[in-house]
């Protein structure tokens, strides 16, 4: 390969690395176990991150297994229905939303991100959704109110700070340098 | 194939940010991997190329493959995820030999001029050669490994993503310190010999005896979470357990047991005499090649193209049919909803959008190809340029006048928001155009009359490529400047730019008619620094500045980019409101005049002499006010050009659905289809989620922030040579530019009223 192909080739690298790192955040299955039973015929896990959880977007996921032989099932949809207690003028919720195997990191799993406009207690119902699988799985959660600017956007507000001590100290080294001529 | 099993295998988590910077580090590397190879080939032989690639695919299958997915629901899993990290891709990586290659595989500037001083740093090398040694590596290794397989914080990793994450990078990060002390990767030394690194590879194996046997040997679970999770194929958590322990006994002695090996064969057949100290360095090259930018135009198929004539008016009719249509559906088609309409859409979502995005990568795009200079020749021929431009109106006064103007009228009338208006002034600003250029010299609307143009030729200054002459000798013997002049085939610049002593991009169209027409073909698009030309003027003399109508106008710019988009927010058009209410104002238009007023002309006005007045004070300079103002105040173009980016950019992503829409109302309108499916708009922010498109913005208003500073420090060391004058006289400039981040943030943080879009 000539150089200028190589060049090429190189910066062609840069710009799908470019455009991969500015695709957006990966979508993590690190969770914590919230509620586990049975709903139908089925034992339901679901799982959701933040730990602990707060208001603002929730990632939740649900394994669906057969009791009988603890074997997954990949085949039952679920849906979750969101209503946060004491809400009785009905302004959050109930949110509706169905989870899906396509969304989640791990294929076993179903996955669905719903936000959770503000803190309190929830009552969450996990059901079973399609032809004769009726049943759901009830509980509720705290849910912390949301977390700060700077918690949510740190890595970001970090760029700056890092970028110009890493500036200042590359600045003293060079009038280091010359001085020390 | 078993269900379950197929979504196993199909549990791969792409992460868009780790494989970009995979596929990075492996690219540098491979780069400068051809490059020594070609040096010293008995150095960098073939294998030690397989090595790295295999240890970055180890890495690729530690993080994103199913191993990750289901290292939450079994630890044995999770212990052959942390097995290739610490046992297989670190040795791998540091078989390559990659830190020299990672090194020269950098672009020269960056090495030279930005990692040089760091690594030249003595501090550094202290500290390298302290945690590079075996009793540190060992030990960090060893405590690493026992402190995140403690209960808690392994529990947290696993619940925490962050915390995973820093567990991963603790575990490559120590692993790496322990295979350098044993393989000792070139051009690194030794600090203790083989027989040292023979050693502590026993005593890793012990450590990890003694660690391994506890999961394999162990009755009760130490790790709740997986009493809590389900547990796939009905293995128990007790078993998997010891499961687990049992692999990571047999998993980590064997790379331990083969590089023992390895080294105590080589320490066998090593020879007596060792090599000389910095014997084995990599050799100084004799001669050093002098350093040359890269010249695009010399590049096979786009030197060509982007050299041709026929492409660039091409692209300009192109643009001038766009025009016609923004300028026919704007004045013909529906006023409301305006993301309907095709003059709602191409100019306030996409075209603003991509011109920045275009002046980042590449340069002034969009004068190159600018349609409102199409029918110049026409207007020439017509009106037969009776006048000279009038020396009042020389200079960036005009155009600084129209560009706050617009930026009053863009509020006042919101602009984005209605197709007539928005047509009427793409119609006036072709009328503005044939007339000027039919009336007065060639290029005197572009560059003195053009807003759009004055945005884009301040900021260029941050654009990596330029216009530039290639061998200063050629163009001293040069006496037709025909790049200057035009010749019977070719005109010359538009903006009497004279190309030897031309710096910057300031007045650039890009138009490249000074490289059709140089005689000698002697002038390139070079790649730059980007905002190394900030804070100079047309003229070569970085002591004259760019002038006071050129500092004004970045100012303006600045201010503006930050104006512009703080309007858009909830609490701005909150305030607006309350104070119209409190004022009793019966117009918007007294408030927000007031407003921008405020904000455009008077708060940049004095910050920049705040400035200038702080900093010469507290500096003790002499040089004169006025001076240190036009000196300095183009630094924050980088700040104001990171803001517009980040507002225009948002608009982009948040609207890059409704051109189709705009498009099939136009068609039904035209009677081109039947009927269409309206208003859908998709967006780009659902799947890219709000946070995101936050922090996007946040890191872009940062990256604006350090270059404006670097900027200031450099224009301040050029006023003063002293250090520490420098820093003074830059200071409060430093301050503006925080202050300016910091309104950055808040805006980026505010609800978004995206005004004029079809959301669904």
């Amino acid at each position: 390969m000539s150089p200028r192909r190589r060049r090429g080739a190189a910066r062609g690298v840069g710009l799908v690395c470019a455009l991969l790192a500015w695709g957006g955040g990966a979508r993590a299955d690190g969770q914590a176990l919230v509620a586990r039973g049975t709903a139908g015929a089925y034992e339901l896990t679901v799982l959701a991150s933040p730990a602990p959880i707060r208001a603002g977007v929730v990632e939740w996921s649900i394994l669906v297994r057969d009791p009988a032989d603890g074997s997954v099932r990949l085949d039952v949809p679920i849906g979750l229905a969101l209503r946060r207690i004491g809400d009785a003028a009905g302004a959050h919720g109930p949110l509706l939303a169905q989870a899906m195997r396509a969304a989640s990191t791990n294929r076993l799993l179903s996955t669905v991100s719903v936000e959770l406009p503000s803190a309190g207690r929830w009552r969450i119902a996990a059901r079973l959704l399609g032809e004769q699988r009726a049943g759901a799985l009830e509980f509720e959660i705290e849910v912390a109110p949301a977390a700060g600017v700077v918690a949510e956007h740190w890595r970001a507000l970090a760029v700056a700070p890092l970028a110009l001590g890493c500036f200042a100290l590359h600045q003293w080294l060079v009038h280091r340098r010359r001085a020390g001529r | 194939m078993d269900p379950v099993a197929a979504a196993i295998l199909a549990s791969w988590s792409f992460e868009p940010g780790l494989v970009a910077a995979l596929l990075l580090v492996t690219s540098v590397y491979l780069r400068g991997f051809h490059v020594l190879r070609a040096q010293l080939p008995a150095r960098f032989p073939r294998w030690r190329r397989g090595a790295f690639l295999a240890g970055m695919v180890a890495l690729l299958l530690a993080l994103v493959s199913p191993l990750d997915a289901l290292a939450d629901l079994l630890l044995q899993v999770h212990m052959a995820q942390h097995w290739l990290l610490m046992m297989v891709a670190p040795p791998l990586l540091l078989m390559g030999a990659p830190a020299i290659p990672l090194l020269r595989g950098l672009p020269r500037g960056w090495l030279r001029r930005g990692l040089g001083p760091f690594l030249a740093w003595p501090a550094l090398q202290r500290g390298l050669r302290r945690v590079t040694h075996p009793v540190f590596a060992g030990l960090a290794w060893a405590l690493t490994t026992l402190l995140w397989h403690w209960p808690p914080a392994y529990q947290a990793a696993l619940r925490s993503p962050l915390w995973h994450d820093l567990e991963h990078a603790s575990f490559v990060a120590a692993s790496l310190l322990f295979w350098h002390a044993v393989i000792a990767p070139w051009p690194a030394h030794r600090q203790v010999g083989r027989a040292g690194s023979v050693i502590l590879l026993g005593l890793a194996a012990l450590f990890n005896t003694v660690f391994s046997a506890v999961f394999a040997f162990s009755t009760r679970v130490f790790y709740p979470v997986y009493l809590e999770a389900p547990r796939p194929w009905g293995i128990d958590a007790l078993t998997d357990q010891n499961t687990a322990g049992a692999l990571i006994w047999v998993a980590t002695s064997l790379p331990m047991l083969v590089a023992a090996v390895v080294l105590l064969v080589s320490l066998l057949e090593s020879p007596r005499v060792r090599p000389a100290a910095g014997g084995s360095r990599p050799a100084q090259s004799r001669s050093r090649p002098r350093r040359r930018s890269r010249d695009l135009l010399t590049l096979p198929v786009a030197g060509r193209l982007l050299r041709s004539l026929a492409l660039r008016r091409a692209l300009q009719w192109s643009l001038l049919a766009l025009a016609a249509v923004i300028v026919a559906d704007g004045l013909l088609g529906p006023q409301q909803p305006s993301a309907l309409n095709l003059a709602g859409v191409l100019p306030w979502t996409y075209w603003r959008g991509l011109v920045v995005i275009g002046l980042l990568v590449l340069g002034n795009v969009f004068c190159a190809v600018c349609p409102f200079t199409l029918p110049r020749r026409l207007a020439a021929r017509w009106l037969g340029r009776p006048f000279a431009w009038p020396a009042a109106l020389r200079g960036k006064w005009l155009a600084v006048a129209l560009f706050a103007l617009y930026l009053w009228a863009y509020e006042s009338f919101a602009l984005w928001d209605s197709p007539w208006w928005t047509a009427w002034i793409v119609v006036g600003y072709f009328a503005t155009c044939f007339a000027v250029e039919g009336l007065f010299p060639r290029g005197s609307f572009c560059r003195h009359v053009c807003p759009i143009g004055q945005f884009h030729f301040v900021h260029a200054g941050v654009s990596p490529l330029e216009v530039r002459a290639l061998d200063v000798d050629t163009c001293s013997r040069c006496s037709s400047h025909d790049c200057l002049r035009g010749n019977e085939r070719n005109p010359g610049c538009p903006t009497e730019l004279f190309v030897p002593a031309k710096d910057g991009n300031l007045d650039c169209t890009f138009c490249l008619d000074c490289v059709r027409a140089c005689p000698h073909d002697n002038i390139g698009l070079v790649t730059v620094a980007p905002g190394a030309s900030i804070g100079r003027g047309r003229s070569p003399r970085p002591e004259r500045g760019p002038g006071l109508a050129v500092a004004t106008l970045a100012l303006l710019l600045c201010f503006g980019a930050f104006v512009n988009a703080a309007a858009m927010t909830a609490p701005v058009e909150g305030w607006e409101r309350a104070w119209a209410s409190r004022l009793g104002a019966t117009s918007r238009f007294t408030i927000l005049s007031a407003w921008l007023a405020v904000a455009l002309l008077i708060a940049p006005a004095l910050a920049a002499a705040g400035c200038a007045a702080l900093g010469a004070g507290w500096a003790r300079s002499t040089i004169p006010l006025r001076q240190l103002a036009t000196r300095l105040a183009p630094s924050l173009v980088p700040t104001g050009l990171a803001m517009w980016l980040a507002h225009f950019g948002f608009h982009l992503i948040t609207g890059i659905g409704t051109l189709g829409p705009a498009s099939e109302r136009a068609a039904v309108s035209l009677g081109l289809t039947a009927s269409a499916a309206l208003p859908v708009a998709s967006s780009m922010a659902t799947s890219l989620g709000s946070q995101t498109l936050a922090g996007a913005q946040i890191a872009t208003l940062g990256v604006g922030l350090v270059l404006s500073v670097a900027v200031a420090w450099r224009s301040a060391r050029e006023l003063v040579p002293a250090a520490r004058s420098a820093l003074r006289l830059a200071a409060p400039w430093f301050a503006l530019c925080a202050a300016l981040y910091a309104v950055g943030v808040w805006i980026a943080l505010q609800p978004m009223a995206l005004r004029g879009m079809v959301m669904t």
